[in-house]
């Protein structure tokens, strides 16, 4: 788990006369999980598991829409 | 960065009262809510010392040596700083100010405006920066340091929450010095003199409101050392000032049996379980408990935060500086008797 602010985030979590934390501040892993607990929205995980993706193979337009004839079937089964 | 003032040109008549800002009062100098150690320049000592007294058998013998008695000292050396401006007077000619101006072109000085404006919105602006420093600063060497102690549950860990309040908290540039809360996390006072975890009490909250201020104050006086609570002198819950609110509106709640706070009528004096709750500039979800004789302000002389001095630039310039020299820092005895409640 890698956490990090989001970038355009801006957490205070201790009021005014505090710092807000931005995607900038320098700030340790567990000070991330605790800020996490408060405000799950304005932290990002930058180790999430990812869904696989599942690359999209385009058709070959020769084999699209091409009429199967008995002799290439034939042709095929030798 | 010079005094901005926009004025108008006086014909007529000017309403008497200069309309400030509302500020709140430095409570922590004006009420006396910590102890105050002054005439320190530089490098006072502040010794500690704890023993056990060990009751064994007498022996006609060579007895055995049992208890221990110890000391340490903890050097303390105010950081020095200072607040400083430039103004033109002479712009000060036109305005409401020349009318206590004295006859003559020399006399550019008002009254009026060293009065209310010098001397008083800016000396008080003066003093709640320092109130402020002298609750939430800190250095950068003791930021660095505790963010890289690893946060652990047991008090002798420091918090996640601690953590995450000290990286929160602000520096100020060139003055190496910590303020109380950062002081309780993380000093040097101890018997080995090293730099370390602080002694304190820890107790994690979260965010208060009126629903579960009563449950995080029950936390807070719960952790309280027995011994403090049935000693002469009784602690004191330093409260951000916004609880004052949260209390109110708690003890409002009607289906409450019996308040959660003990008031006056004009609700000046707060009590919770017979602790008084006194409200200073410490971040939200920032609770501390403890002897008044425990949080020391340590300064050359108090009323230097008062002091401000108007003198001419140079003695061959009409335009002028305010200045305020003052020396700061602050200090924690008895660190284990001290809770440090942080959400």
């Amino acid at each position: 788990m890698k956490l990090k602010i989001k970038e355009g985030s801006s957490i205070q979590p201790y009021g005014g006369n505090t710092m807000a934390f931005t995607s900038e501040s320098d700030l340790t892993q567990d000070v991330l999980e605790h800020l996490k607990e408060s405000y799950p929205d304005d932290i990002e995980d930058l180790e999430a598991e990812q869904l696989p993706i599942i690359p999209i193979v385009p058709v070959e337009p020769e084999l699209e829409n091409k009429e199967v004839k008995t002799e290439d079937v034939k042709k095929l089964n030798k | 960065m010079p005094i901005a003032y926009n004025s108008v040109d006086i014909r007529g008549v000017a309403a008497e009262p200069i309309i400030e800002e509302i500020l709140f009062e430095n409570d922590t100098i004006a009420k006396s809510l910590v102890t105050f150690e002054e005439d320190i320049k530089a490098e006072t000592i502040f010794t500690e010392a704890l023993a056990t007294a060990t009751l064994q058998a007498y022996t006609a013998g060579i007895p055995t040596a049992a208890g221990s008695l110890v000391a340490w000292d903890a050097v303390v050396t105010p950081a020095k700083g200072q607040f400083y401006q430039e103004f033109d007077p002479n712009s000060l000619r036109f305005s409401r100010f020349k009318r206590d101006m004295k006859p003559g072109a020399w006399e550019i000085m008002s009254t009026e405006f060293e009065k209310l404006l010098i001397g008083g919105l800016y000396a008080k602006v003066i003093s709640l920066a320092c109130e402020d420093r002298f609750w939430n600063n800190v250095s950068v060497g003791t930021k660095a340091a505790v963010a890289a102690l690893v946060a652990g549950a047991p008090n002798g860990s420091v918090g996640a929450e601690e953590k995450t309040l000290v990286a929160a908290l602000t520096t100020t540039a060139s003055m190496a010095f910590d303020g109380i809360i950062a002081k309780m996390i993380y000093n040097a006072s101890n018997a080995g003199q090293v730099a370390g975890l602080g002694a304190r009490i820890k107790v994690t909250g979260v965010a208060i409101a009126a629903a579960n201020v009563k449950a995080e104050y029950d936390k807070i006086y719960a952790a309280i050392p027995a011994v403090v609570l049935n000693g002469a002198e009784q602690p004191i819950i330093y409260a951000p000032k916004s609880h004052k609110q949260i209390i109110v509106a708690a003890n409002n709640v009607p289906s409450n049996f019996a308040k959660p706070f003990d008031t006056d009528a004009s609700l000046q004096n707060i009590y919770f379980n017979g602790i008084k709750v006194e409200f200073v500039p410490i971040p939200e979800k920032v609770v501390i408990c403890a002897l008044k004789s425990h949080l020391i302000w340590c300064t050359d002389l108090k009323s230097d935060f008062n002091k401000m001095e108007i003198e001419k630039i140079a003695l061959n310039r009409e335009d002028m500086f305010i200045k305020n020299n003052l020396t700061i820092t602050s200090h924690v005895v008895n660190q284990r008797f001290n809770v440090l409640y942080v959400g």
